[in-house]
């Protein structure tokens, strides 16, 4: 789903469906079957096993406590296919159109611009996270020994870097907002996805069983 | 000229400098007080005590475009056009004139492809000529280098330096521990402990220094 | 003693490296354009990541240390005491070889990354490593750190050592050059027979040998030396 629009609306909407019981989690799962399972890869499995394995975690716990483990390990679990998709689907500079489009160059524009620079610096951080623990393993510390030094380091680093990202917005000459013409791409299975995840949550949120008494 | 008058700033104590349009570049050791200038400069730092004007401006009113020391590691921005164009986005510019300066900006870079990548999947010689194009794009009067050709190699540094050199920018100033570069510039001022101890040409800086390891070694060389 | 790269191939989304030679005794620079994948390599020699294809072998290499780029990532010790004894180092030659005596009370974090570079580098070179990689040693060093630093590097007469840089002028003394260009990383040869085809080479060796005086290494010694041939 190209539009960024359609597609976080959709994601809001599948989510809550999702979350909301055993159905909507059904006609969701469904939706990401009809729309995105031919586009999942390795990569998509591997990025929600551990989050899916917590879930499960949690689910089996509630489950054993007399509690309806079972569902909530499938609704989460969609919530997280649903989530996975929206992710793979992301361009550069989406939350910036998007955020503006929403709520003006001002607000819209400065959220937008915290989301990109949340991103880059995420992308910056789990690089850094990677050398500091290879860093610390070559100096003989592993496992949980290095969690301390390794938090000081990133934090050190981390603050190093925002220091310096001030001083690269001031001389830029940020001072609140910006100028920007939002752009949105349109993808042929935009408007049929959207209808689709609306008609999700519709059909789980609409009292369906009163429905059925009405139209008897 | 860019003038600086009784400057304190921490350990940085310069009576009076004045640095005339072309490449200045400031040398000497870590620790001796060039980034806390140049963050003056920039009007990123306030002088406890002093003034810095750059034609008779305070810097913060003034266009200025700075690349720091690891120009790759400070973009904002995901996408290569949104890092070039904020400033120009961040000074309300019209939209309209925005793109087009964009893209002869890149141009000029020689990175127009590169628009709508994004910018983690950049090389790193990529990324510094984003970075580069960022400084530029806002038609800075003051272009500030803080030692970024420590991180670059010969081909990208002298691609940064010939850019430059043909951009419209009336002062670059930077500071680099390349010493041929620093011989390339029009003026360069040497700095210890917090202050300018020379200041001139190449030529009379450079003869205060003979027999440091800041004399250029292609000089060496030539005697 | 020798690290022994076969078909190895490293890759990084659409960005690949071919790698194959041996890396002997001595001091090896390796140098490259930026982006060129030098660090990525590092760590692949280091064993830190694994190559997508191919195999390296570590042979009689016991003891192996990579330093990289930034010397924050190394940083075990919250004092910059502290930190000399991470490294099994008693804290004052160390201070008093990396100037910062009197400052062994103060966060390792408080230092500047030109002074942290300084500490971490006298740190690890008194480590008899039988296979040290150098991730860019000459970056935030000012030029007489970096003099100081060939030095220590030129004397070293134990096992490999690999320096990743893209440093232009001020070098240790080098016994053979590597370079990695176009996605592939290429052995020169023996310093100084491999000069001539270094494409890395500053202009001024560059110049030098064109004028018919290669320089028996890449040293500022050897540099000055072979410009005052006549």
């Amino acid at each position: 789903m190209q539009d960024v629009r359609l597609r976080i609306a959709s994601a809001a909407i599948l989510s809550a469906a999702a979350f909301s019981g055993p159905w909507g989690a059904a006609g969701a799962f469904v939706w990401w079957i009809v729309f995105c399972s031919t586009r999942v890869t390795g990569s998509t499995l591997r990025r929600i096993a551990l989050p899916f394995a917590l879930v499960s975690v949690f689910g089996a716990v509630i489950w054993v406590t007399g509690g309806q483990g079972l569902t909530y390990i499938a609704r989460m679990g969609v919530i997280l296919l649903v989530a996975s998709w929206a992710y793979d689907e992301y361009r550069p500079g989406e939350f910036l159109d998007l955020s503006v489009w929403l709520l003006g160059d001002r607000i819209g524009f400065d959220l937008g611009l915290v989301a990109e620079m949340g991103m880059q610096s995420l992308e910056l951080l789990i690089a850094d996270f990677s050398r500091i623990r290879m860093a610390l393993t070559l100096k003989g510390k592993t496992g949980v020994r290095t969690l301390v030094p390794a938090g000081f380091i990133l934090i050190h680093v981390t603050l190093g870097r925002a220091g310096e990202t001030g001083s690269t917005l001031a001389v830029r000459g940020y001072q609140g907002g910006g100028t920007l013409k939002p752009g949105f791409r349109a993808g042929r299975f935009d408007v049929p996805g959207f209808v689709a995840a609306f008609l999700v949550g519709i059909f789980a949120f609409a009292p369906v069983s009163e429905f059925f008494i009405l139209y008897r | 000229m860019i003038l600086i008058r009784d400057l304190r700033y921490g350990r940085l104590s310069i009576d009076s400098l004045g640095i005339t349009p072309g490449v200045t570049s400031i040398i000497g050791a870590n620790g001796s007080g060039k980034t806390s200038l140049l963050k003056i400069l920039a009007g990123i730092a306030s002088p406890d005590t002093g003034t810095v004007l750059i034609d008779g401006i305070p810097p913060r009113e003034c266009e200025i475009g700075w690349l720091g020391e690891f120009p790759d590691r400070n973009l904002l921005f995901s996408r290569v056009i949104d890092e070039i164009a904020s400033p120009l986005r961040f000074r309300r510019t019209p939209a309209a004139l925005i793109r087009q300066r964009v893209l002869d900006c890149m141009d000029m870079l020689g990175i127009s492809a590169l628009a709508e990548r994004k910018v983690q999947e950049l090389s790193g010689g990529e990324k510094v000529m984003v970075a580069l194009g960022a400084a530029l794009i806002g038609g800075p009067g003051l272009l500030i280098l803080d030692e970024c050709d420590s991180h670059l190699d010969i081909g990208r540094s002298a691609e940064v330096e010939r850019i430059t050199r043909a951009s419209a920018v009336r002062y670059v100033v930077q500071s680099t521990q390349q010493m041929d570069t620093a011989a390339r510039s029009d003026r360069l001022a040497f700095m210890e402990n917090g202050r300018i101890t020379h200041a001139g040409t190449p030529e009379e800086v450079f003869a205060a220094l003979a027999g440091t390891p800041f004399y250029p070694l292609s000089w060496k060389c030539r005697q | 003693m020798k690290l022994v790269l076969e078909a190895v191939r490293l890759e990084l989304g659409s960005w690949s490296l071919s790698a194959e030679g041996s890396f002997l005794s001595g001091v090896h620079l390796v140098s490259g354009d930026v982006g060129s994948g030098k660090s990525t390599l590092a760590m692949a020699l280091a064993g830190m990541t694994h190559p997508a294809a191919g195999k390296i072998t570590r042979d009689g290499i016991g003891s192996l240390m990579l330093s990289f780029q930034f010397p924050e990532y190394h940083v075990t010790g919250f004092t910059v005491d502290e930190e000399c004894r991470s490294w099994s180092l008693d804290p004052e030659p160390v201070l008093r070889k990396s100037r910062l005596n009197g400052r062994g009370g103060i966060s390792s974090f408080a230092l500047s990354r030109g002074e942290l570079k300084r500490l971490h580098l006298a740190c690890l070179l008194p480590g008899s490593y039988d296979l040290l990689i150098l991730d860019e040693p000459f970056s935030s060093l000012d030029a007489g750190e970096k003099e100081r630093f060939c030095g220590e590097i030129s004397s070293r007469n134990h096992g490999i050592t690999i320096i990743f840089t893209h440093e232009q002028a001020i070098f240790p003394k080098t016994d053979f050059l590597w370079e990695i260009s176009s996605g592939i990383l290429r052995f020169r040869g023996k310093v100084p027979h491999s000069l001539p085809c270094w494409e890395h080479a500053p202009q001024m060796i560059k110049n030098l040998i064109a004028s018919g005086r290669c320089p028996q290494n890449i040293t500022k010694e050897d540099i000055l030396e072979a410009a005052c041939r006549t």
